[in-house]
């Protein structure tokens, strides 16, 4: 009886028959692959990946020049004028009583205004406890010097080269496939007060006093970005991003100081996705990524009842993000799409400045954009 | 131009070249498609889509056996993964399959054409016709098949079993009695 299941002449037959069996259905065209195959192709170099490592390695290398660059005496030198330190009013550390007359001498010889107070002042030498031993230090190393030295005490010493200070911020961001245009915003509205922020220990004289109050207008957020799909459904992408923080103030002193501030940062993204849905014109994916944040300028213009000043300077430490997204894309037409990204992203910085990122420490943002693919 | 020359060429992204080597593959592998597949139209697809896969993968050819050889495989891998999608492959054994034998001629066979057996093919279930091809055709053993398409061994074997004896009914119900060798019921 012969076996079926073993190879025989049966099958060799069927295997030399057809093997070489031309139909006479012809093929697809040529001209109706070709577009493919040379996208196809052309995709095989890593564009997206080679531009990733890039921008990990720029961003690695500006925070390596950011933070262990000699410190320096920042960029508050070139302010036109150096403000009175304002007070806070359950000071934590030690307290130095100076005479209206001393402190009128005292800004003159560094261009102050004065308060209209001529009541003495109080000014706080350390402000936490957790700093306290730090800032003995200073003031001892402070008091050793001459005298003019002294008067500055309050006013140079407190500008911010707070590398001691360590504040959580926080922010949003967007990015996409190809190639994106995209426009993000916080999603809730925060306003703070001094006694919440007790974290801050800020060092500008706006920030001093644990009384001020800052209403934080919602980050704005632009983009432009590029992609790569490197494996099956997964996708990379990086690019540059802009964002504007904008804050309202107000010292509740006696001063009656407010003011405004605009922080404006360069952001470069690094986001991975991977894609869950791609049906019928709709994309549904999720993904994760992190961002460094460079300032490139910080305004802040405040008055008092008696002046008013501004000043404009860059805050050397970066702001870094760590967040997770979904999103869905609408394709409008042929390769151009809608999308739409909550995001939920954790900020932290060393820096001192007092915004929306450093005030609340998780946000919810969306991310809204038009992308193409090419 | 040799066919190094092409595949060189290729890889470069020539497109004349890519053409070429193409429309020499493409109509033999239709034929290919046409055994796994329901239509023509679905063949058509299945084979844009490997020869995307060719041209993408081109640089991964070592030059180890044949090129036509090569380009079957991808050809095949994708038709299965066409068909994974709408098949379900059986996977069970069958113990009586010896018993239900229908053999013909072997060398009656050699008078049918090769469109003869493609249509025997294409009356196929999709599951045994897959099987056959892949075991008959292709040359792949029971044990690739099973791994293939995430069947046991025993189940590709049995699914070839009935494929082979239906072949033979259909052979003998079309051409007649001559065909037949022996059989057993």
């Amino acid at each position: 009886m012969e076996n079926p299941s073993e190879r025989d002449r049966f099958d060799d037959l069927f295997q030399e028959k057809l093997t070489q069996f031309t139909p006479d259905v012809a093929p697809p065209a040529w001209a109706d692959l070709a577009p493919r195959v040379a996208r196809s192709v052309s995709r095989r170099f890593p564009i997206g990946q080679v531009a990733a490592i890039a921008l990990l390695m720029v961003g690695a290398a500006t925070y390596f020049l950011l933070e262990f660059r000699p410190d320096m005496e920042p960029l508050y030198e070139s302010m036109a004028h150096q403000p009175v330190a304002l007070l806070p009013t359950e000071p934590v550390g030690e307290v130095v009583t100076i005479e209206r007359a001393e402190r009128v001498e005292k800004a003159k010889q560094v261009n102050l205004p004065t308060t209209k107070s001529s009541q003495p002042q109080q000014i706080v030498k350390a402000q936490k406890p957790k700093q306290k031993q730090k800032h003995e230090e200073e003031t001892r190393e402070i008091e050793s010097k001459p005298k003019q030295a002294e008067s500055t005490t309050y006013v140079v010493n407190d500008l911010p080269r707070t590398t001691e200070d360590w504040v959580p911020a926080h922010q949003p961001k967007g990015r996409r496939v190809q190639m994106s245009m995209l426009a993000s915003n916080s999603v809730t509205k925060h306003t703070s007060d001094g006694a919440g922020a007790t974290y801050g220990l800020h060092h500008h004289p706006y920030y001093r006093s644990n009384m001020s109050e800052f209403n934080h207008l919602l980050p704005l957020r632009f983009g432009l970005q590029v992609g790569y799909d490197f494996v099956n459904r997964w996708h990379a992408t990086s690019g540059l991003t802009y964002s504007i923080l904008r804050s309202n103030f107000e010292v509740l002193e006696e001063n009656g100081l407010s003011g405004t501030q605009s922080l404006h940062y360069l952001g470069i993204p690094i986001s991975v996705y991977y894609k869950l849905l791609n049906k019928k014109g709709f994309q549904l994916y999720i993904g994760a990524g992190a961002e460094i944040n460079l300032n490139l300028q910080s305004k802040v213009s405040y008055r008092s009842a008696a002046d008013q000043y501004k000043m404009t300077f860059s805050d050397r430490h970066p702001v870094y993000g760590f967040g997770a997204k979904c999103g869905l894309a609408y394709r409008l037409i042929d390769r151009l799409y809608l999308y739409a990204e909550p995001e939920i992203t954790h900020y932290v910085t060393k820096s001192s400045l007092r915004s929306y990122w450093s005030d609340q420490p998780v946000v919810f943002s969306l991310n809204i954009g038009l992308r193409t693919q090419f | 131009m040799n066919e190094l020359q092409l595949i060189k060429k290729c890889i470069e992204g020539k497109s004349k070249a890519q053409q070429e080597l193409y429309e020499q593959y493409a109509p033999k592998m239709m034929g290919v498609c046409m055994r796994y597949t329901a239509d023509v139209e679905t063949a058509r697809d299945v084979l844009q889509e490997a020869f995307i896969t060719v041209f993408t993968q081109l640089r991964t050819y070592k030059g180890e056996g044949s090129f036509a050889g090569w380009i079957r495989r991808i050809v095949v891998n994708t038709a299965l993964m066409s068909i994974r999608k709408t098949t379900l492959f059986a996977d069970y054994e069958s113990l009586d399959n010896h018993q239900h034998v229908v053999s013909v001629q072997p060398t009656t066979l050699e008078e049918l054409s090769a469109s003869d057996l493609m249509q025997m093919i294409e009356s196929l279930p999709m599951g045994l016709r897959t099987v056959f091809n892949l075991y008959a055709v292709e040359g792949y053993s029971h044990q690739e098949i099973g791994e293939l398409l995430s069947i046991s061994e025993g189940g590709a074997r049995s699914q070839y079993c009935r494929a082979r004896k239906q072949l033979q009914e259909l052979i003998i119900a079309e051409y007649g009695e001559s065909f037949r060798k022996r059989s057993f019921r």
